[in-house]
């Protein structure tokens, strides 16, 4: 009825602006859709530059950490196998055979000795690469036996509880989640000043969780992060890659009791394979 | 058939089952209701009523797409989907030309109205058809690209 009743003059102006404020919400919107996207693309292309920074950072540690391994091995062969050997040869050299009987059998008595040593220093320097408890008898037996040794020093009371471990992770995953708690554990023993390290095991809706916990000096989820991207602290970022491989997730935090520092490991296991 | 051919059209790129349904229920509901004005009004008079309610479903059906494709994190390439230029083109014309076809109904007869009514209109028809071509264009590009023509990624094989 208005529409019918009001004059031309006044429709087409109300038209016209009706028509353009119309056009102009629409435009607006469009504008908006466009600025809004270019935002989330440069968002998205930030989020992918400070993963592939953090990528590069981890892979650096991990090779830095092979060549420290690498190194620490060259080191105990050059320094402690190869002395042995040399001294085992000495005994064994030519002029043995011009020698009266008695000092023979000192001298094959003396190299077997050295030769001994030299044994149990290769074992030593394999078992530190993969420890045999890990592999024969699984994660809990290797973190215990871990534990024992540190108790065994009487420093630091270390103890473990695996509540639900009847069965076995892959193998790497054991190894992988092995070297976690020992990285955390020297961590602990290196900085923090603790008198007691507890470790406790779960199992619940296919997570498997470890818990560490201890009253010394401890860091925090936002001490690790920046340490993770600084180029300090080699050991948390294995921590990290090794956390990465497992698809898990790592979290440092303190006590609500303010008492204590807890790390927990949370791994997913519903994608692995179990074995008895 | 315009309703029906953006409807579906909608109905297609809309990701949610949710939002497909309502899409359903408004297709059939105003669909009848168009259909049963078109066969009771007379053929030679301009029906304001259908124009614009058409043209108001294409608006909401156009923000609703827009606003689904900003929440997913996914959509980054929105610009290069062509079915992101064929909603503009959309959104565009239904805003331009929905004040006009109100008031058509009324005014058609006047000179003037008509004079202004063209002027609205045939620029904003002009304007919509390049936006289908330019979306047309668009087309090409993105059946080799790892994105969906509806500006999701494709899922890895």
């Amino acid at each position: 009825m208005i529409l019918l009743q009001s004059s031309l003059p006044s429709v087409s102006s109300a038209l016209f602006f009706g028509t353009m404020g119309m056009l102009a919400l629409a435009i607006g919107l469009v504008v908006f859709i466009v600025f809004h996207q270019r935002r989330v693309i440069r968002y998205q292309v930030q989020l992918q530059e400070m993963e592939e920074e953090q990528q590069k950072i981890l892979l650096n540690a991990s090779i830095r950490w092979q060549e420290e391994e690498r190194q620490r091995i060259a080191a105990d062969l050059h320094d402690d196998a190869g002395p042995l050997l040399a001294t085992a040869r000495l005994y064994l050299n030519e002029n043995l055979v011009h020698q009266d009987i008695s000092t023979q059998l000192q001298s094959i008595y003396n190299a077997k000795q050295i030769i001994d040593d030299t044994i149990q220093l290769i074992r030593n320097i394999s078992h530190s690469l993969m420890p045999p408890t890990l592999k024969n008898f699984g994660l809990e037996s290797a973190v215990n036996d871990l534990f024992q040794k540190i108790s065994g020093s009487g420093m630091v009371n270390a103890s473990c509880r695996f509540h639900d471990y009847r069965q076995r992770l892959r193998p790497e995953q054991e190894l992988l989640i092995f070297r976690v708690i020992q990285e955390l554990v020297n961590n602990i023993l290196k900085h923090s000043s603790a008198s007691f390290i507890h470790v406790t095991q779960n199992y619940n809706e296919d997570k498997f969780f470890i818990r560490l916990h201890h009253d010394g000096r401890g860091i925090t989820q936002s001490d690790f992060d920046r340490l993770n991207k600084s180029a300090l602290g080699l050991g948390l970022k294995n921590i990290q890659s090794r956390a990465k491989v497992l698809q898990a997730k790592i979290e440092f935090e303190r006590d609500l009791s303010q008492t204590y520092f807890k790390v927990t490991l949370e791994v997913p296991v519903e994608d692995y394979e179990m074995i008895n | 058939m315009e309703f029906i051919a953006v409807s579906l059209l909608f109905y297609k790129v809309i990701g949610s089952p949710r939002s497909q349904k309502i899409i359903l229920i408004i297709l059939l509901l105003t669909g009848s209701y168009l259909f049963f004005s078109i066969l009771t009004s007379p053929i030679d008079s301009f029906n304001s009523v259908l124009a614009g309610l058409t043209y108001l479903v294409f608006l909401i059906y156009s923000i609703y797409y827009l606003f689904e494709r900003m929440k997913d994190p996914t959509a980054i390439y929105l610009f290069s989907s062509p079915v992101f230029w064929v909603v503009v083109a959309i959104i565009i014309y239904s805003a331009g030309t929905f004040f006009p076809f109100i008031y058509a109904k009324n005014y058609m007869a006047e000179r003037e109205f008509l004079d202004l009514y063209d002027l609205i209109h045939d620029p904003l028809y002009i304007i919509r058809n390049l936006f289908f071509a330019f979306a047309m264009l668009q087309k090409d590009k993105k059946l080799k690209s790892n994105y969906t023509a509806y500006g999701r990624k494709k899922p890895k094989p």
